[in-house]
C-alpha cells in the first residue's frame, strides 16, 4: 500500500465544506484524525489521512444517507471501493457489503465515507445497514458508541460541522472497554495494529492536544452526552470508562498505541512511551476519575431501590 | 526506623521484614523488597549498599529490589555514576531487577527515572518523610527578623521570636548573638534589625539547598507547563500549608516585577513537625513527576520547618502567600539578582 503523504486538515476541511452542497451541511458531520486535526490544526500542522468519515445524522437516518450519496454521485462524486467487495444486494450479508466512499468530481484530495448514527441505546456490535445505489447494494457502518459524537458538535469557518474531540475520546474509551484481539486491516506505517491500541491511543492522543481548562470540561460533557444519549444505561456506562484504559496500560500493546501517536495526531512531537502514561494518569484522575463516581453513585441508588 | 517512612512504605504493601529477613522491607509475596540506608557518605559506601541489595536481589522471588537512600550529601551526578558503574558489573538479570531512590535535602533521583511505580514511591516516601535537619536550624531567627525589617513590622519580643521559630532561648541568644551590631536590643527585651543582614544573607545563599529541603517535579506529558492554570487549581485545592513563593509570590507583593514570564512555579510547603504533606500534588497536577533538575523543573516545593509560616492570606481569597524571604529566596536560586535587589527595594518604600 502507498504510503499516505501528509496533507493541511484545515485545507482539507475547507475544501470539503466548498466541495459539498450548502444544504448538506446541517445533515452530517465529520468525525476521526481529520476532525480531531481541524480541531487542533495549530498544535498538530499536517497529518497523514485522505479519510473524510461523514456521519449522517440524526439516528437511525438510512434513507437520509441514501439521498446523500445518490446527490453526489449525480454531481460527479467518484465511488471507490473498500477492499475488494463488489456492490452487493438486497440478500448479501451486511458484513459483504462495500462502504460508501467517494473522492469528489475534480481531484483526489480525500475520499469521503458516509456512516449513520445507531438507533436506541442497545448495547452490542451494531449490523451495517442496507442502502441501494444505482450500480447495487452498499453497506453504512454504525457503531454502537457513535451517537456520541453527534453531541457538543462544533462548526467550522465555512459551515462544516465535526465533532468534538471529547466525544469522540468517550465514544473510542467506551468501545474498547475489554481489550479485543482485532487487528486492523490497514497496517499503521508499516505495522500491524490491535484495533483497540489505535483508539485507545487516539484518545490519549486528544487528551495531549487538549489545553487543561478545555479538558476540565470534558467530565461534565461526557456525564450530559450519556444521559442524553443512553439514558437507561448511563450509570453502567459511565462507571466503566476508564476499564479499557486502565487494562492498556499494564498491556503489551500500549506499546502499539505510542506508534500510532507518533505516527498519527503526535507526528514530529517526539511524544514518549513516559509521556502518554503520564497523559492517561491525567485522564485517569482528572476526567474518568468523577464520571465512574458518578455512574457508581447513580447505581448504587438504583440497587438500593 | 523512622515511623513516618515506615508509613510511606506500608501504604505501598511494603512491611518491615523483621529479624532474618531479606531486607528492611518486603512485600507480603517476597517480590519486591526494600533497603534503606541513612547518611551514605561516598561512593565506596553507596557501592557496597548497591552489592549488599544484589545479594539479596539473587533471589528467584524477588522482581525488583529497591534501594532508599535517605540524606546523603553525594550529587545526584556522583550517585548515578556509582550506580552506573555498579550495575555493570552484576548479571543483567540481577541488574533489570534493582531500583534506587534518594530522599533527603536535595532534589530527589530515581533510577530508572522512567519507571512509573518508583517515581510514585519516591514521592510518597517524601511526602512523609522530611529529616529534620541536624543543625538548629541556623537561619531562622535571621529570616523572621529579615521578615518583619523588610515589611516594616518593628521588634519582637525574644519569647515570641522562640515560638516562631522553635528554638530555645540559649539557641536563639547564639544566633542574636551571631548577628552582632545589626541586631537592635530594645529594654523590653524585644529585638528588630537595624539594616539589612548582608553578611548573614550571603552565608544562607551559600548554604541554601543544604538548609532548605526541596522538590523539584517536572510535567511528565513533556507539555510546557500552564503556570496560570496552576495557579487556578491551587486556588481551587486550598491546600492552606502551601504558599505561593518564587515569581508568581514576587508579583503578587511587587505588581511592577520586572520579568517576562515565569521560569518556574515555587511554593513553600509549612512543615512544622518536620513532615512535609505533598499530597496535594497529585491533585494540584496528575502530570507531575519528581525529577533532580530544579532549573527545568515545572514546580519546585520548598519545605519550611518551623512553627510559624508567616504566609498570608487575603480574606476574599483562597491562595496563600509566602513571605517576602522565602520569595527572595526563590529569586535568588533563579538567579533573578537584580529582580531580588528591586523586590526588596519595593518592600521596603511600600511599608
Amino acid at each position: 500500500m502507498k504510503e499516505a503523504i501528509a496533507v493541511d486538515p484545515v485545507a482539507i476541511l475547507r475544501t470539503l465544506a466548498s466541495d459539498l452542497p450548502l444544504d448538506l451541511h446541517d445533515q452530517v458531520f465529520v468525525i476521526g484524525s481529520l476532525a480531531a486535526a481541524g480541531h487542533h490544526a495549530k498544535e498538530v500542522g499536517r497529518v497523514k489521512t485522505k479519510d473524510a468519515d461523514l456521519v449522517v445524522y440524526p439516528s437511525g437516518n438510512t434513507s437520509g444517507a441514501q439521498q446523500i450519496a445518490l446527490r453526489l454521485l449525480g454531481l460527479g462524486w467518484r465511488p471507490t471501493r473498500t477492499g475488494n467487495f463488489p456492490p452487493g444486494n438486497v440478500a448479501t450479508p451486511a458484513k459483504d457489503l462495500p462502504a460508501i466512499r467517494l473522492y469528489p468530481p475534480q481531484h483526489d484530495d480525500y475520499f469521503v465515507e458516509l456512516l449513520i448514527l445507531p438507533e436506541g441505546e442497545q448495547a452490542g456490535t451494531k449490523d451495517w445497514l442496507h442502502v441501494e445505489l444505482d450500480d447495487g447494494w452498499y453497506g453504512l457502518p454504525s457503531f454502537e458508541f457513535l451517537a456520541l459524537t453527534e453531541c457538543h458538535r462544533q462548526r467550522l469557518v465555512g459551515g462544516l460541522q465535526y465533532a468534538h474531540p471529547s466525544m469522540m475520546a468517550l465514544a473510542n474509551l467506551l468501545s474498547h472497554r475489554v481489550l479485543g484481539d482485532e487487528i486492523m486491516s490497514s497496517p499503521v506505517a508499516g505495522r500491524p495494529i490491535r484495533r483497540h491500541a489505535k483508539d485507545l491511543g487516539r484518545v490519549l492522543a486528544l487528551v495531549y492536544l487538549e489545553p487543561r481548562p478545555e479538558l476540565d470540561l470534558w467530565a461534565d460533557r461526557w456525564l450530559e452526552a450519556l444521559k442524553d444519549k443512553f439514558p437507561s444505561r448511563w450509570p453502567e456506562l459511565a462507571s466503566s470508562v476508564g476499564e479499557g484504559l486502565r487494562a492498556l496500560l499494564v498491556a503489551p500493546t500500549f506499546e502499539e498505541s505510542v506508534h500510532c501517536c507518533a505516527e498519527g495526531l503526535l507526528v514530529g512531537k517526539g511524544v514518549s512511551e513516559a509521556a502518554l502514561r503520564a497523559i492517561a494518569k491525567v485522564l485517569l484522575a482528572d476526567v474518568i476519575a468523577s464520571v465512574e463516581q458518578a455512574g457508581h453513585r447513580k447505581a448504587s441508588r438504583v440497587s438500593v431501590i | 526506623m523512622n515511623a513516618a517512612l515506615t508509613a510511606a512504605l506500608e501504604e505501598l504493601g511494603f512491611g518491615p521484614s523483621g529479624k532474618g529477613g531479606r531486607a528492611d522491607f518486603e512485600s507480603p509475596d517476597g517480590q519486591m523488597i526494600t533497603e534503606v540506608k541513612a547518611n551514605v557518605a561516598g561512593a565506596r559506601d553507596l557501592h557496597a549498599a548497591i552489592m549488599e541489595l544484589a545479594v539479596r536481589a539473587n533471589s528467584g522471588l524477588v522482581s525488583r529490589a529497591i534501594l532508599l537512600i535517605l540524606n546523603t550529601k553525594m550529587s545526584n551526578d556522583g550517585l548515578r555514576r556509582v550506580w552506573d558503574a555498579s550495575l555493570s558489573v552484576l548479571r543483567p538479570e540481577i541488574a533489570s531487577r534493582m531500583h534506587l531512590i534518594t530522599s533527603g535535602e536535595g532534589p530527589q533521583l530515581v533510577l530508572p527515572s522512567t519507571d512509573h511505580s518508583l517515581n510514585e514511591m519516591a514521592r510518597r516516601v517524601a511526602t512523609r518523610w522530611v529529616e529534620r535537619q541536624r543543625a538548629p536550624r541556623p537561619f531562622e531567627v535571621m529570616k523572621i527578623l529579615l521578615n518583619r525589617w523588610l515589611l516594616g513590622r518593628g521588634p519582637i519580643a525574644i519569647n515570641e521570636l522562640q515560638e516562631q521559630t522553635g528554638l530555645s532561648y540559649p539557641t536563639v541568644a547564639v544566633r542574636l548573638d551571631e548577628l552582632g551590631d545589626i541586631v537592635e536590643r530594645r529594654s523590653n527585651r524585644s529585638v528588630l534589625l537595624r539594616n539589612f543582614p548582608q553578611k548573614s544573607w550571603s552565608e544562607l545563599l551559600i548554604t541554601a539547598s543544604r538548609v532548605r529541603p526541596s522538590m523539584a517535579f517536572e510535567d511528565a506529558t513533556g507539555r510546557p507547563p500552564e503556570f496560570s492554570y496552576l495557579l487556578k487549581r491551587l486556588a481551587r485545592l486550598r491546600p492552606d500549608h502551601v504558599g505561593i513563593s518564587g515569581v508568581a509570590g514576587a508579583r503578587h507583593w511587587q505588581p511592577s516585577f520586572d520579568l517576562d514570564g515565569m521560569p518556574r512555579l515555587d511554593l513553600v510547603v509549612h512543615a512544622p513537625d518536620g513532615a512535609a504533606d505533598l499530597d496535594f500534588i497529585t491533585r494540584l497536577d496528575p502530570a507531575l513527576s519528581p525529577t533532580d533538575k530544579p532549573y527545568t523543573a515545572a514546580i519546585v516545593v520548598h519545605v519550611l520547618p518551623r512553627p510559624a509560616s508567616l504566609f498570608t492570606a487575603e480574606s476574599d481569597s483562597a491562595t496563600v502567600w509566602a513571605d517576602p524571604v522565602e520569595i527572595l529566596l526563590d529569586l535568588h536560586e533563579l538567579r533573578l539578582v537584580e529582580q531580588a535587589d528591586a523586590f526588596i527595594r519595593y518592600i521596603r518604600a511600600s511599608q
